[in-house]
């Protein structure tokens, strides 16, 4: 039997508060100040998000916007098999792959210009290895990116990320394995070109 | 370095989450603004018969009993296995857009398309052969 839409707990594990089961249930009446509540609660989540799949401020406020009025639109077909957060991020992060793969040259100029590269340097205090790292995660293919971007800055388990991304859970830790590898190399390369400039 | 090493390499390294990062000024606003205009879409109904029908154990035993019967050489029985398949199909493709995110629909199109594919090549060979049977012996094949 379906569990009743918003309060079950999801796949992943993640429960849907009693309180926001009671927005959503607003919501779908056609509620708006309930989904404002919504909005409040996941705006920096998903504007966070996309802009780490994007790295361009406007196309990731164009991506949350859509993310969460796609969400509003569609809230009735909502029936709480998985949390709000992560029907909202399933949203979000295609609106994001799609966006990454047509906007590629454009990210890459918007890159240099929004997301200045740091100077590798020999400081490992946490924040500038964060800022680093941070960094070439971007360089990484979207679907790496998002696997990474999920498990490590969002929290996000194996399960969820592969609602989230619409792939068998194989195909994430597939994805996580492959980033990894690349987000190494990338490091390496960062850390041999930092010592280059630093003769 | 192996899997595991770099598991643990990018555990320490990705430790440290970088700095927040908050949606712009009056991103709720804009947001709402917009909400505003967008009508909530009603819901499709599922139908119960429509879910039984992407239940993956029903619907493979429903497959294989039609694939079991398109294989026989009754016309009729073909056609209506072909029609019941392709209705099956359809079903199972409509359960899989009306759920959130239940990929059991998935897998049993998966199952049916191969199975169509076996059966499709099974009744490829056996008038393959009977057609080579003819052409050396002139006589009907199996």
């Amino acid at each position: 039997m379906k569990p009743e839409p918003g309060t079950a707990p999801s796949k992943a594990g993640v429960e849907t508060s009693p309180e926001e089961a009671d927005w959503i249930a607003r919501c779908r009446a056609g509620d708006a100040r309930s989904y404002r509540a919504l909005v409040e609660r996941y705006k920096d989540r998903a504007y966070a998000l996309a802009y780490r799949m994007v790295r361009s401020r406007s196309d990731a406020e164009e991506i949350a916007q859509d993310a969460f009025v796609r969400a509003w639109r569609g809230i009735g077909e909502y029936r709480g098999e998985a949390s709000f957060m992560t029907w909202l991020y399933r949203i979000l992060v295609r609106l994001a792959l799609d966006r990454a793969a047509t906007l590629k040259a454009r990210r890459a100029r918007e890159v240099a210009v929004e997301d200045p590269e740091e100077e590798p340097s020999a400081t490992t205090s946490d924040a500038s290895l964060a800022r680093r790292m941070d960094r070439l995660l971007a360089t990484l293919p979207p679907a790496q990116r998002a696997a990474l971007t999920l498990f490590y800055y969002e929290d996000r388990p194996v399960a969820e990320i592969a609602q989230m991304l619409d792939m068998p859970e194989n195909t994430v830790k597939t994805h996580m394995s492959r980033g990894r590898a690349a987000l190494r190399e990338a490091y390496e390369r960062d850390q041999r070109m930092g010592a280059v400039r630093g003769r | 370095m192996d899997d595991r090493d770099l598991e643990r390499w990018a555990e320490e390294v990705l430790r440290v989450k970088p700095e927040p990062i908050s949606a712009p000024t009056h991103f709720a606003d804009r947001v709402m603004a917009r909400v505003a205009a967008t009508p909530v879409e009603e819901a499709r109904p599922v139908p119960t018969w429509l879910l039984a029908a992407s239940d993956p154990v029903a619907a493979v035993g429903l497959t294989a009993a039609i694939v079991l019967a398109l294989l026989k050489s009754w016309w009729p029985e073909r056609l209506f296995g072909g029609a019941a398949l392709v209705n099956a199909w359809v079903w199972n493709g409509a359960a899989t857009l009306a759920r959130d995110l239940d990929p059991a629909p998935l897998l049993t199109l998966i199952v049916m398309s191969a199975l169509l594919i076996v059966a499709l090549l099974w009744r490829t060979w056996r008038a393959a052969e009977r057609a080579l049977i003819l052409a050396l012996t002139g006589r009907r094949g199996p």
